[in-house]
């Protein structure tokens, strides 16, 4: 099975999502050490977004990726299921899935902060947006099937 | 091969190109509107079906036609179709995506945003249509370019063409 997460930037909620499916993230207390160590975390280049970036794969052999899609997250959800469809068929089971809406306003300014190169700033608003989603991803995460 | 030719809303540019592609619309004069109209998905989709891909058909060398409104997300949408080919190890050479809103015009976007997004198909339907038209020997220019290049199999640097 193969699992997408989308988030805004691909790079940020999604690559949490990820890591807490792939048990790597366990509790929803976390530090800002723990968060960018995370692979790929905030390594992020705005030309490449919308671009499968994969995060691991778990026991069972499940691939997880996230996938930035700006503001299109409904959108692109639909669009990825359908070219999966086209190029895959039924072969593998695959899930997509947005957590656009666990997305914190922390992030989305962290975005902005990242896009005027503001670094320093961009990254204590990305753990601020790290703590809050990490509690509502760990839900959406509940859901998937395994 | 698949080739996929994508606009914002997948209901005017991109089901023109994919019809003159099929043959459904002549490439020697400007149709009528009538013509236009009577294309399958032509001014049909809404805002609920962007990110649907449509299948419009086969054309004469086998390729697989399909459309897809992508709103304003080219890129997203390209990187995206282009990264799940290679994580399915389909061959990114017979995977063609095709940008078909560098060739739409004002009377399209003015039109298009009346009958699909306000529902005045009564008003929208004819400014679209005479946009259609007005855009459609450049529309004709790129489906020509395509079908050269797909017939020739030169496709190495076509995977994303506008």
């Amino acid at each position: 099975m193969k699992v997408f997460f989308i988030c805004r930037s691909g790079r940020h909620t999604s690559v949490i999502a990820a890591f807490l499916y792939l048990g790597r993230l366990t509790g929803t207390k976390v530090n800002i050490e723990e968060i960018f160590s995370l692979p790929g975390f905030d390594e992020i280049d705005f030309r490449e977004t919308g671009r499968p970036f994969f995060a691991g794969a778990n026991s069972s052999g499940t691939e997880v990726y996230t996938m930035g899609a700006l503001s299109y997250g409904n959108m692109l959800k639909r669009a990825a299921d359908e070219v999966i469809k086209l190029l895959n068929g039924n072969n593998t089971k695959w899930q997509v899935i947005d957590t656009s809406s666990c997305v914190s306003r922390w992030t989305v300014w962290g975005l902005r902060a990242k896009r005027l190169h503001l670094g320093v700033l961009a990254k204590v608003l990305f753990f601020l947006g790290a703590r809050k989603e990490i509690i509502r991803l760990a839900g959406v995460v509940r859901t998937i099937d395994n | 091969m698949i080739i996929i030719y994508h606009c914002y809303g997948g209901a005017h540019s991109s089901v023109t190109a994919a019809a003159v592609h099929l043959g459904w619309l002549p490439t020697d004069r400007i149709p009528g509107s009538d013509e236009i109209i009577s294309i399958p998905y032509f001014d049909r989709p809404v805002t609920r079906d962007h990110g649907r891909l449509q299948f419009m058909g086969n054309d004469e060398f086998g390729n697989e036609i399909y459309v897809i409104g992508r709103r304003n997300a080219a890129r997203v949408f390209e990187n995206m179709a282009i990264g799940m080919a290679q994580v399915y190890g389909f061959c990114p050479r017979k995977l063609l995506l095709v940008n078909v809103m560098p060739y739409v015009n004002w009377k399209m976007v003015v039109g298009g945003f009346t009958s699909r997004k306000l529902g005045l198909t009564a008003i929208g339907r004819p400014v679209v249509t005479a946009g259609v038209k007005f855009a459609y020997w450049k529309i004709v220019s790129l489906v020509n370019r395509i079908k050269v290049c797909t017939a020739s199999g030169n496709t190495g640097e076509l995977t994303q063409i506008n």
